[in-house]
């Protein structure tokens, strides 16, 4: 594969370890304060040596093609003002999820402001206005319905899970919220402390979400993945209602958003609801969000966090192609490979031969806009950094 | 992400329903000529609400292990649980960590394979595999595609019933259990829920982590291990599910490899007494750094066996069980106070815990608890309203075809109804139990099962920022993280 001729220069690494830790093992680098990503150069990490051989290979399963027995329909359309939408029909339960994403995340973003994709994502749950704030849980609750959100650097998802008979609810519901959301001051200033306490449960009071902020503002230098989706604490006070207002009233709009059917439904009845309620929101221009090419990674970038944990962690990563690509279905099965299960290489060699590891897993994230694959292994108390990270390297 | 996700724990809570009066038939028993007994449960009839419940059908083999077939065509995949009582619960207090220790050695080598030799045929076969142990029984579960369930059958039976206990990988296994441990207060929230146990069950062996503590850990032996082995994984202490798209060949296959499994009598459960909690008990725990509490409160709860399970389900989700419910709506939404607070009562073989959980910034810790104790103290004594009720009824009814949309789900069920000895009427008379339990049940078991006056509670936080907060709550035992290791 290409990118593993100059895999050395593509390298990033974030460590996490002890006080103690970093000063006795720490082989270059100064620790760094926690959440400061200024990526220091040091050049430490060898090269890669070629790939381990390959161990026996057992016998092999009959080839078959499991796809020609898997039925998997789905419907897609689109409506004149640009909403897509996909149906897909399973009657074996009496349930519907109804799904709603938008081609928005915190890539979108701009610096001074991170996490305003995320923070707005809460708002969209305070209320609009034939579904107001006060009866919006309560009323999905009332009528069996479980419903969340999720925000990723590049989309933000709503879902509703129900009983089948609650479709045209669901879709009354959505429909009002990407048309006619309310934002009040209150709820803004009471769902801002929300987000804060989440940022500490997630990254500020967790080591492992502290190792992941730093690997991805490492990794990156000028693109705007290189901010925590959640946003940093600071910016979180610089989203204002005006500016909330402004972030739906741009990227909230039918021809952003594409919604998901899925389960026991009649999907004439579902189309007909779906004209009725959507058909009339306007479609409108979309901003091309601005990512700053990344440049050219041309040496190994590391980054030590000095953090009161019990076992050092770390974490690198190589720059990869972005989604879609053929070396992106090629890079995921590596990953598989290297460190999926207790038969991956990964686990084999620290966690079961050299037993200097409690975890070591490879992930390869395939972004909208890049690939990040990464390797991240936990050791065991007392275990040697440089060492394991040699072994993860040969 | 705008809520929390749920974990396993409040998975289970919810598959994990009630018994309710039988108003069925129940099916009928029918004897094989190999011994064996069979139980079609036949369940089209059997709804109500438009609901029905796929059918499936139990088996009894002469050695006692119960199987229960639920044959699924959607997808070509094979699927197998089984569970086997005892659990991390029945491990003596010396070697706490046992049935854990043992759970994890099931695929570290057999009679006949090696470690690395059954990860790597497991990982040819595209199989998944998981063995763990919780309080009160250890789950096996192995998944593959259909084409590969006879070899994921052998290799299925061969770790239940053949595991080697070498004494290389109870070494390093011990190790890799140590460090576990070691790292656990690297996750605050895990830890407090951790010191809590502890707090709340004193010496009931529900205070213990299932995976022990470092000095449990290292004094078991393999003696211990065999002998725990030995005594709990037999077939008629155990109970095994084939969800999925196989053959009526590969069923008897099934019956035939655990044929040979030998029966044995097996110890019942056993559990200790608990003193009554008397005022509000507050322990800190303390480790420098944190900037943000994790805080657990609550007090014994139920026994799975237990009439009122679904009146105090809806008592539970109308004060902390569901985004709309009490204590979201104060705490989260109109406070700002958290990003997730949410109650729960963990039905066990014994009195499981009633437990609220939550976080919030350290500065805030002592408002977040009194309020809490506020909204405590109003719903014991005036309980919810008729509209709270209705609402958690439509909230029920909506939610429960999720608990079973699966046929894995279901099997989940199945077997934890098995394990507390609650028919499966119980999941055909659900929606109806939900609608005919009235506020007045409801608030019964308020009163009954929810006290804010003797309860405990456990902080995880920077004790310098805290303290203070907590004192002003009542008395405060302070005790260190490493305490705990």
């Amino acid at each position: 594969m290409k990118f593993q001729r100059s895999v050395a220069s593509l390298l990033t690494l974030a460590v996490l370890a002890s006080v103690q830790m970093a000063t006795a093992q720490q082989p270059s680098s100064t620790p760094a304060p926690v959440a400061s990503p200024s990526p220091a150069t040091t050049p430490k990490v060898l090269p890669p040596k070629a790939s381990p051989t390959p161990g026996s290979t057992a016998s092999s399963a009959p080839a078959v093609d499991v796809g020609s027995l898997v039925k998997f329909d789905v419907e897609k359309y689109t409506l004149p003002n640009g909403l897509t939408v996909l149906l897909h029909v399973d009657h074996s339960t009496p349930i519907v999820s109804y799904q709603t994403w938008f081609r928005v995340g915190s890539k979108n973003e701009e610096p001074g402001f991170t996490g305003i994709a995320h923070l707005f994502e809460h708002m969209m749950f305070k209320g609009a206005k034939r579904y107001t704030g006060e009866q919006f849980d309560l009323l999905l609750q009332a009528n069996g319905a479980t419903n969340n959100a999720f925000t990723t650097h590049d989309y933000t998802g709503y879902y509703e899970n129900f009983p089948s008979a609650k479709l045209e609810l669901i879709i009354d519901i959505e429909s009002d919220r990407l048309e006619n959301l309310n934002i009040t001051n209150e709820s803004l200033a009471s769902e801002r402390e929300v987000v804060k306490e989440e940022r500490r449960l997630r990254v500020d009071n967790n080591p492992m979400g502290i190792l992941r902020e730093t690997l991805f503002g490492t990794a990156f230098r000028v693109h705007p993945y290189r901010w925590p989706v959640i946003g940093y604490m600071s910016d979180l006070n610089n989203i204002t209602v005006e500016k909330a207002m402004q972030f739906y009233s741009t990227y909230y709009a039918p021809n952003n958003a594409t919604i998901v059917v899925a389960g026991d439904f009649d999907p004439k009845e579902a189309k007909r609801l779906i004209e009725k309620y959507y058909s009339h929101i306007k479609s409108q221009p979309i901003p091309e969000p601005k990512l700053a090419a990344e440049p050219k990674q041309t040496a190994p970038r590391s980054q030590f966090v000095s953090h009161d944990v019990q076992t050092v962690q770390f974490s690198l990563s190589y720059h990869t192609p972005k989604a879609g690509t053929d070396e992106s279905y090629a890079l995921d099965l590596l990953a598989n490979i290297m460190g999926f299960g207790t038969s991956s290489r990964l686990h084999q060699r620290l966690v079961y031969k050299e037993q200097s590891a409690l975890n070591a897993a490879a992930y390869n994230l395939t972004l909208q806009d890049s690939g990040l694959f990464q390797v991240t292994v936990a050791l065991k108390p007392g275990a040697h950094f440089g060492k394991a990270e040699r072994s993860v390297m040969g | 992400m705008r809520k929390v996700s749920k974990s396993l724990a409040s998975l289970l809570a919810l598959l994990a329903l009630a018994s309710c009066t039988s108003k069925e038939k129940a099916p009928e028993t029918k004897v094989n000529p190999d011994g064996s007994t069979s139980v079609v449960y036949n369940n089209s009839a059997s709804g109500g609400d438009g609901f029905k419940l796929r059918d499936y059908e139990e088996k009894t083999l002469p050695n006692g292990l119960r199987i229960l077939f639920i044959p699924d065509q959607s997808l070509p995949y094979v699927s197998l649980q089984m569970l086997v009582r005892g659990g991390a619960s029945q491990d003596p207090e010396a070697q706490s960590g046992l049935a854990s220790f043992v759970a994890e050695l099931l695929d570290k080598g057999t009679a006949k394979r090696s470690a690395p030799q059954i990860a790597n045929d497991l990982g040819q076969l595209g199989a998944a595999f998981d063995a763990s142990a919780s309080e009160d029984f250890t789950m096996i579960t192995a998944s593959a595609l259909s084409m590969q369930a006879e070899p994921l059958l052998q290799n299925f039976v061969e770790i239940i019933t053949q595991p080697a206990f070498s004494n290389a990988e109870i070494e390093r296994m011990r190790k890799q259990i140590q460090a576990q441990i070691a790292r656990r207060v690297d996750s605050p929230g895990a830890f407090a829920a951790v010191a809590f146990a502890d707090f709340l069950y004193g010496s009931h062996p529900y205070a213990r982590p299932n995976s022990g503590t470092p000095k449990t850990v290292s004094g078991i032996k393999k003696k211990h291990l065999i002998q725990t082995y030995i005594r709990y994984f037999r077939p008629n202490n155990s109970i095994l599910a084939v969800v999925g798209k196989y053959t009526p060949e590969y069923a008897k296959k099934i019956e035939e490899s655990f044929g040979a499994w030998q029966k044995r009598d097996v110890p019942a459960p056993t559990y200790p007494q608990i003193p009554p909690i008397e005022g509000v008990q507050i322990r800190l725990v303390d480790k420098a750094g944190l900037v943000q509490s994790q805080i657990r409160m609550g007090h014994l709860g139920i026994k799975r066996q237990n009439e009122d399970f679904i009146a105090l389900r809806m008592a539970n989700t109308i004060l902390g069980g569901a985004f709309a419910s009490r204590l979201n709506s104060r705490i989260r939404k109109d406070l700002g106070l958290t990003y997730g607070v949410s109650s729960q009562f963990d039905a066990r073989m014994d009195s499981g815990p009633f437990e609220i959980s939550t976080f919030t910034k350290n500065e805030s810790t002592g408002q977040l608890i009194s309020e809490t104790l506020k909204l405590l103290k109003e719903y014991k004594e005036n309980g919810a309203t008729s509209k709270e009720v209705e609402t958690v009824r439509g909230y029920l009814k909506g939610i429960f075809p999720t608990a079973i949309e699966t046929p894995e789900k279901l099997a989940m069920n199945l077997l934890l109804l098995r394990l507390h000895g609650i028919p499966d009427t119980y999941l055909t008379q659900y929606l109806r139990e939900v609608d005919r339990l009235s506020t007045s049940d409801v608030n019964r078991v308020v009163k009954k099962y929810i006290d804010d006056k003797n309860l405990k509670i456990v902080v995880f936080s920077s004790a310098p920022a805290v303290q203070k907060q907590l004192e002003a709550i009542g008395k405060v035992e302070v005790k260190k993280a490493s305490d705990y290791q």
